[in-house]
């Protein structure tokens, strides 16, 4: 892992290294500091409108009820989706609402998540969540599982985590007692465990990063468990009734399913599997570079040097983060890597990685396996 | 409504009749169709809820879209066969079922918790060791003459005909045991049905398949994997307990991601070395640890 400045900012006063060493993927890390070290993200805080946030993301916002409106405990769902409209209506009568996706309109937080892209290697599609606090008290509000960056942007909200986090500002060894409080600069990273908001002031607001690490055992976990379901036994449901002869039944079952794991990878390899999954791998070609011009008046614009003569390619301005991941690979990357962190089709994809080729930029190889 | 909630909910075996609980958790009834008849006051907990039988009530609680399948005639000739079943705000649902359209009321335990409580126990009665998707209740109105395409499901259905009369055509056996996720003739696969299913797609209902006529306060068990599709010969509404009991291959995945969660360098392994790994966790999993030590779901 190579954190940009963007995202090693944002654990000050924890160095870089440190963070790598002893907190990436291990342990949480909460940092209390003023919003103005957050660079742009500081610029979003205090310059976002709720009502015109919630109403410009023109999509499902999930809307938690306060408790009040709810007709007694476990009467109905506590939170739901609703059109931005009407979610801009709940979020002034005090409901608490997330909005999905604000990196989409803006580049403040659109530049956030790159940096996020590069610095976790990530796997998945790195994605953020806008939690606006409407003042009600609502149930616990689940956000998902970690690992995710939570960064305190107005107001005050309250937070439990099942991660175990560190304070890094008082530099105390000892975890963080929880619930968590986030302010105004506030930020926690939590590598793993359930993520819930338990209470959010009138006024308040979180951004929430998931941030999916590299993981090569789940991918070849996955690819292991797609193979196996081609055994029937495998494919059968795991139960274990609640009787005496219950659990001699179940392991005679759980057997049988095991004794089935030979006969379903037989003939079949892992490694070949993965590598036909990842695609054609890319990497920069020796001496050369790219970088990417981009300016409010004219369209951006990825400049490449391919070590003897420099092009400049026109690009969408949405392909703009993907172009500057690009250019500062420095190892090999898959075809897929590139698709699921951007969330690209695969049309598309394909058309910025061949520009790139045939540019000069990128060395590519097949999948081999 | 009853007032105990140990009186509200539905005991697994009133659901499987007419096996016994032993011979469906333990024998071989789980994987044959079952079903049985009687009136629906079997049922006071069911009736207990008004919605269950006054679809208009139904669709007044509902607050989401609601699927509709329409009628087949709608669609025949269509290139896109998949908007057979497309989603309708609940009034324009309600006026399309006056028209001969089914509805399709998924999760409607979200609306009406009391039906939460009673897949709850129908999961630890049927000793399910984990989820593979949260389980569910599903509602189904149909107006006579209506059809339910061939298709087969993946998850355990408990069905209960609450009013009306529906026929059930079932395959004489299983098309393919213990498939990973459903399969329909005008719905498209998902890619794990692919992987796991090489055989030919049946189209049709095979030869030999039973029409079970379900009239009020019958009982029927499809076991997963077994086409089916069904005529709605009287307006028609019904209730399924549907559970998703998790697959012996996805129980083993995750042993052996909790097995590999703390360890602090998989981030940056190499992709070979982690097949290596998850190879080696396969080779030495025993089956009493693959079970573990408890006996309720995760």
């Amino acid at each position: 892992m190579t954190p940009p400045m963007e995202f090693a900012a944002l654990f000050q006063p924890v160095s870089p290294k440190r963070f790598e060493r002893e907190f990436w993927g291990r342990r949480g890390l909460l940092v209390h500091g003023p919003v103005g070290r957050l660079g742009t993200l500081a610029g979003f805080a205090a310059a976002f409108d709720p009502i015109g946030t919630i109403l410009g993301s023109r999509r499902a916002v999930a809307v938690s009820y306060p408790r009040a409106w709810l007709r007694g405990r476990g009467a109905g769902p506590t939170h739901e989706e609703f059109h931005s409209d009407e979610a801009m209506v709940l979020f002034r009568l005090g409901a608490t609402v997330v909005v999905r996706g604000q990196e989409d309109f803006d580049p403040r937080i659109d530049g956030l998540l790159a940096a996020v892209r590069v610095a976790v290697d990530a796997t998945d599609a790195v994605v953020s969540d806008l939690v606006l606090g409407g003042g009600e008290a609502f149930a616990p509000m689940t956000l998902g599982t970690g690992p995710r960056l939570l960064i305190g942007l107005r107001g005050q909200q309250r937070w439990r985590t099942s991660a175990r986090l560190v304070d890094a500002t008082e530099l105390r060894a000892e975890p963080v007692s929880q619930p968590l409080v986030l302010e105004q600069g506030t930020v926690a990273y939590v590598p793993r465990g359930e993520i819930r908001a338990l209470d959010a002031n009138a006024g308040s607001a979180t951004l929430a990063v998931a941030m999916p690490e590299a993981s090569s055992t789940e991918s070849a976990l996955q690819a292991f468990v797609d193979r196996l379901q081609r055994e029937p036994s495998l494919r059968a449901p795991a139960l274990l009734p609640p009787t005496s002869s219950g659990r001699s039944h179940a392991l005679r079952a759980a057997g049988e399913a095991l004794r089935a794991v030979p006969l379903a990878l037989a003939g079949w390899s892992a490694a070949a599997a993965l590598a036909q999954r990842a695609g054609p791998s890319y990497a920069r070609r020796p001496g050369a570079k790219g970088r990417v011009r981009s300016s409010s008046a004219r369209r951006p614009t990825f400049i490449i040097f391919d070590g003897a003569r420099t092009r400049e390619v026109p690009i969408d301005t949405s392909l703009a983060p993907v172009c500057r991941w690009i250019a500062t690979r420095r190892s090999w990357f898959s075809r897929r890597q590139l698709q699921v962190a951007f969330s690209l089709d695969d049309e598309l994809v394909g058309a910025v990685l061949d520009t790139c080729v045939a540019a000069g930029l990128l060395d590519s190889r097949a999948a081999d396996g | 409504m009853p007032t105990s909630r140990k009186n509200s909910t539905i005991a697994l075996q009133r659901l499987i009749r007419p096996a016994s609980l032993r011979e469906f958790r333990e024998g071989g009834a789980w994987k044959v169709p079952q079903l049985a008849r009687g009136p629906l006051r079997r049922f006071p907990e069911l009736l207990a809820i008004p919605e269950l039988t006054c679809l208009p009530a139904l669709v007044a609680l509902y607050n989401d879209p609601i699927w509709v399948w329409l009628p087949a005639r709608w669609v025949a000739g269509r290139e896109d066969t998949e908007l057979h079943g497309s989603l309708f705000y609940p009034e324009s649902a309600l006026r399309l079922h006056r028209l001969g359209a089914t509805l399709f009321f998924h999760h409607v335990e979200r609306y009406i918790p009391a039906l939460a409580r009673m897949n709850e126990r129908l999961e630890r009665e049927l000793g399910m060791v984990g989820r593979f998707r949260p389980s569910v209740v599903n509602f189904f109105a149909s107006a006579r003459g209506a059809a339910g395409p061939v298709h087969f499901d993946a998850e355990i259905n408990l069905a209960v005909q609450l009013r009306g009369v529906k026929r059930w055509w079932v395959a004489p056996d299983a098309s393919f045991a213990h498939p990973p996720s459903t399969y329909s003739v005008v719905a498209s696969e998902s890619a794990a049905l692919r992987t796991a299913w090489s055989g030919p797609r049946p189209r049709r209902m095979p030869p030999g398949s039973k029409p079970i006529d379900l009239d009020e306060g019958s009982t029927l068990y499809v076991p997963p994997g077994w086409l089916h599709r069904t005529d709605t010969l009287e307006d028609s509404l019904h209730i399924v307990f549907s559970l998703w009991p998790m697959p012996w291959c996805r129980l083993l995945g995750d042993r052996i991601r909790e097995k590999l969660a703390d360890d602090s360098v998989r981030a940056r392994e190499r992709e070979r070395k982690a097949v290596d790994r998850v190879a080696g966790e396969l080779e030495q999993m025993q089956a009493s640890e693959l079970l573990g030590r408890g006996r309720r779901r995760a």
